[in-house]
């Protein structure tokens, strides 16, 4: 059953308040006491993904049970974070392996236990993963609204926030950095300056505390680094997917959902050319396709 | 100087033919017609003896399970062994036997039957199974049977033949001499001690043993397998090799074990609770001196201590100067009736003192082990030896062997460890074993599952609580990427020095190194050697080998359901060319995956990029095989990682679906021999394996469907 299901309209509207973010005008006014303002709204929204990452090579299956923080992107229960984090980014699968991550749990807050969560759609190219909360509460949930995004020029103050681990209670850490650059290649990319912290899968804000994008894992493609084989090691380098790119493998995420839900009955691939998928519509289980907000 | 040992081995020939020649011509006549006859008859006594006990030889395939990690594992091992009685009794290693669950038995003759377990002796590393005597062949004669021989009156310098299977090499033989008939391996700085071995841990072995030693040459396979001497006489048991020496258990050692495991399935024994050091370093000219009592035992109860002297056992001088003396003391005191009294003559700082020690049974070091998988652990029975070494109390409790990562109970907070004890599971004390299995298999027929367990458990003298969350072990389907935009041909960036090689020096691009087939692209009229210089009107112009991957990360960026428009250099000319873009293709990786539990194999989907690199056109199907679990049926029948499973008995496998269908009908069916129809390479095969439909274990998980998808569809 989808879980789109269990919640009614009025909830709906109501959850958008939840979207987290400060105004451009109190951003504007600066200071520590906006930081931490800051802080205190965005905060909620960073997550603690907690998982048992099933792998599976020519030595055998060997389970690994792994945490990292990650951010709710919307007020239904739907988490971003970085596929290198979770074990199924297609580096993993270059040894021949398969890694999956199973029995996942998403914890909120103070939660200690979590709810459960299953994987929506991973994207290797873009070193994203998305998660869904199976049941998600009728209250919602605080997120961070990628639609809500902002540019910022080189040089410009860039601000993200983590979580420490659970022996310090997950205390949010701000930090503040620069951009140091801009690269078309592997992709549209902001190059963070070396003083920002660059924790896959979390996200960037710029001083108006609007989003900019998403740490991300970026590293050559098998076809690069086949003539080249040290490459991949030497240019691996964490770096910010700009929110627009965010949004648009999210939406694609939502659709390959729905799609995966009427998935095929084990049949052998077949060779023939493969007939288009038609698009899913919208609403794959989280929010409508126009369903996120604006911060407050 | 001295020779270099070619120098001398050239030496010693030299001296040989001198001596030779030196010879009268009659004497040197003599000579060869003695040696001649010598090894006429050498021959002719090996293969008297070699025809006495070659067809009792036994090669003996094991199937295994052991626990360990949170989880059973399935595994095979090779043997051999020695047919001794007419009833099918079949003598060889405990470590051959070790962990068994089936028993194969290939005969001299080839046959090859089952056989079940009669006993096994761990402290001397001996075992007896049994053939299943229904199974042999009756128009074949009678059951041939091996005879021990004395093993006391072997010599050093006895010509000897081992029997075997080394390398699984069946029914080979090897010659040697006897090279000491009383080997014990000293431990210690001084090597005074005797050395305790250990078979596996936990559990001793070779106390009562002095092993015969020799040159025969033997190897793993050869365990168990007989010694012989030229009579035609079983004389050993060959345990251990290496280095081109052996070590075989002497048959009067065996005979005598091997009679009590008959008889009562185990090994009968008393045991007093002292280790002994032979006096010959410790400045006594008398009796064996106490090494260490054990707390509690018969021993320790009739006041004798460490450091004691022991000068007298039931009346008769005990004094043990050297380690070879140790084990056949011991086996005298062991062979004592249980309960039995000893009367020992001690003494303690010049005085002698008697005493009565009543003897107690000598109990197994390690005891049942079973795995609980729905709560990630393997566990074993508390013996003695162990409640010992870990400083217990008693035996109550189940020790915790093994935690399997990423199971409940590693995930328990605080999490359960190697090590720990189980004292009480939801507020039940855990007397045992079999008491733990039983409220295993109780609380896991429940339903619904309760959310949590709790478990009291002790550690290191501390009395812990934790929640365990129980959960049936699922293997699921591997994570899928989001498709994307692809066309299906292979590339190579053309740069600089070679566009200018080609005549076209500012005409960089890719190009075409393969057209997939059953592709848009094949439909199209790209074509290998096509140059594509531009996607979409967009020049392509990679300036290295590291922009190989260009012209398909472009293509990803490009909607799915739209068109492309390759220009495409041809022969000096450029073209365009227009084709509908597909969705990037799965992996091998992204494949479905399906796992059948009873033949322990998990399958897969035939992907594009299979098809692709094994040449299969679409009339080829299957499932590919992607984990055979070892000692499992799939595995013992021969299947391997990376056949494709094309045929399973009559049924066609074209999918998952098929496939699942197909081993479900078996499993209804329950054949006696299941074939599978594979292609390995370029080759088929027919894989013939063998389920044992029966439960093989007794403590078995909860009942699970057959077959398991692994994932929901």
């Amino acid at each position: 059953m989808s879980f789109r299901k269990n919640l009614s309209r009025p909830v709906h509207v109501a959850l958008f308040i939840l979207a987290v973010g400060c105004t451009r005008q109190t951003a504007r006014a600066g200071g520590p006491s906006d930081y931490q303002a800051f802080v205190n709204k965005t905060a909620p929204a960073l997550v603690t993904v907690k998982f048992v990452l099933k792998v599976q090579g020519s030595g055998g299956q060997r389970d690994i049970e792994r945490e990292f923080t990650a951010v709710m992107i919307g007020p239904r229960g739907m988490v971003l974070c970085s596929s290198v984090q979770l074990g199924t980014s297609k580096l993993m699968r270059r040894f021949g392996g398969t890694a999956t991550p199973t029995d996942i749990k998403v914890l909120i807050g103070e939660d200690t236990e979590g709810v459960d969560a299953k994987l929506l759609a991973s994207d290797s190219d873009l070193d994203l993963s998305w998660l869904q909360i199976k049941e998600p509460r009728e209250k919602g949930y605080v997120f961070v609204d990628f639609a809500n995004s902002g540019t910022v020029p080189v040089g410009g103050a860039l601000l993200t926030i983590n979580r420490m681990d659970k022996f310090f209670d997950r205390a949010p850490l701000l930090n503040v950095g620069r951009l140091g650059g801009k690269t078309r290649k592997p992709r549209e990319l902001l190059l963070p300056s070396s003083g920002l912290d660059v924790t896959p899968g979390m996200p960037i804000f710029a001083e108006d505390c609007s989003t900019v994008g998403v740490v991300v894992i970026q590293s050559p493609d098998p076809e690069d680094t086949a003539a080249n084989p040290g490459m991949a090691g030497q240019s691996t380098a964490a770096l910010i997917l700009p929110s627009a790119d965010v949004m648009k493998a999210t939406k694609q995420a939502r659709e390959t959902a729905l799609e995966s839900e009427e998935d095929d009955e084990g049949e052998t691939e077949s060779a023939q050319p493969s007939a288009t998928s038609k698009p899913a519509g919208q609403g794959a289980g989280d929010e409508s396709a126009t369903g996120l907000s604006t911060p407050e | 100087m001295r020779p270099g040992p070619g120098e001398l081995a050239g030496g010693l020939l030299l001296v040989v033919a001198a001596v030779v020649i030196s010879l009268p011509q009659t004497a040197v006549a003599d000579d060869t017609d003695k040696a001649e006859q010598l090894r006429k008859d050498l021959r002719r006594m090996v293969e008297t003896a070699r025809d006495r006990v070659f067809p009792a030889l036994v090669n003996i395939r094991v199937s295994t399970i052991d626990y360990w990690g949170g989880k059973e594992h399935k595994g095979a091992s090779v043997g051999s062994g020695t047919i001794i009685s007419t009833k099918g009794y079949v003598l060889t290693n405990q470590h051959v036997t070790n962990k068994g669950k089936k028993f194969r038995c290939t005969l001299a003759d080839k046959q090859e039957i089952s056989a079940e377990m009669v006993g096994e002796d761990p402290l001397t590393d001996l075992a007896v199974i049994k053939l299943d005597l229904s199974e042999l062949d009756a128009a074949k004669s009678a059951l041939p049977v091996a005879s021990f021989g004395d093993s006391g009156q072997l010599q050093v310098g006895d010509q000897v033949m081992a029997m075997g299977s080394p390398f699984s090499l069946s029914r080979s033989v090897t010659l040697g001499i006897v090279s000491n008939t009383r080997r014990v391996f000293g431990g210690g700085s001084n090597g005074d001690d005797i050395e305790e071995m250990e078979l596996e841990q936990g559990q001793r072995t070779g106390l009562f043993t002095r092993w015969i030693q020799h040159d025969a040459l033997i190897n793993p396979g050869n365990s168990g397998g007989p010694l012989v001497n030229l009579k035609g006489e079983v004389v050993g048991v060959n345990e251990l090799g290496g280095s081109g020496m052996g070590f075989a258990i002497p048959s009067n050692l065996a005979k005598q074990v091997a009679a009590a495991l008959i008889e009562h399935g185990e090994v009968p024994r008393s045991w007093i609770g002292i280790s002994f050091k032979p006096i010959a370093k410790t400045g006594f000219d008398r009796g064996v001196l106490v090494n260490s009592v054990v707390a509690g035992s018969p021993s320790a109860e009739a006041g004798i201590e460490p450091g004691d002297l022991i000068l007298k056992v039931n009346g008769e001088p005990s004094t043990l100067r050297f380690a070879e003396e140790i084990p056949p003391f011991m086996q005298r005191i062991a062979d004592q009736a249980i309960g039995s009294t000893l009367l020992m003559t001690y003494e303690r700082k010049g005085k002698a003192v008697e005493t009565a020690i009543v003897t107690r049974r000598l109990e197994k070091d390690r005891g049942s082990e079973t795995a609980l998988r729905s709560w990630g652990i393997s566990v074993a029975e508390i013996t003695s030896k162990i409640a010992r070494e870990m400083r217990l109390d008693d035996c109550h409790g189940v020790l915790i062997t093994g935690i399997r990562s990423g199971g409940p109970a590693q995930l328990a907070e605080p999490p359960l460890r190697y090590g720990d004890i189980v004292r009480e599971m939801e507020g039940e004390t855990v007397a045992d074993i079999a008491g733990l299995v039983d409220q295993y298999k109780r609380i896991m027929e429940t339903d619904p599952l309760p959310e949590y367990l709790l478990v009291q458990f002790e550690r290191r003298g501390k009395h812990e609580i934790t929640l365990l969350k129980p959960k049936p072990e699922q293997n699921d389907d591997p994570p899928r990427d989001l498709r994307k935009a692809w066309i299906g041909i292979a590339t190579q960036p053309i740069l600089k020095k070679l566009a200018t090689k080609l005549g076209h020096p500012d005409r960089l691009g890719f190009r075409i190194t393969r057209v997939y087939p059953h592709t848009n692209a094949a439909q199209s009229d790209l074509a290998v050697g096509d140059i594509i210089i531009a996607l979409n009107g967009e020049t392509l112009r990679p300036k290295g080998m590291q922009d190989a991957g260009l012209l398909a990360r472009r293509i990803r960026k490009l909607d799915a359901e739209g068109e492309a428009t390759l220009t495409v250099l041809r022969q000096g000319q450029s073209v365009e060319i227009s084709l509908p873009l597909e969705h990037t293709r799965y992996e091998p990786s992204e494949a479905r995956r399906d796992e059948n539990r009873d033949f322990e194999l998990t399958v897969r989907d035939v992907t594009f990029f299979d098809r692709d690199a094994n040449q299969w056109g679409e009339d080829v199907t299957g499932v590919i095989v992607v984990r055979v679990e070892d000692g499992g049926w799939a595995d013992l029948g021969g299947i391997r990682d990376g056949d494709l499973i094309q045929k399973i008995d009559e049924y066609r496998i074209r999918s998952r679906k098929s496939f699942r269908r197909a081993m479900e009908r078996i499993s209804k069916e329950q054949p006696q021999r299941v074939v599978f129809k594979v292609l390995r390479g370029i080759q088929t095969r027919f894989q013939y394996v063998e389920p044992e439909w029966k439960p093989e274990l007794q403590l078995k998980e909860p009942p699970t469907s057959q077959s398991q998808p692994a994932s929901k569809e």
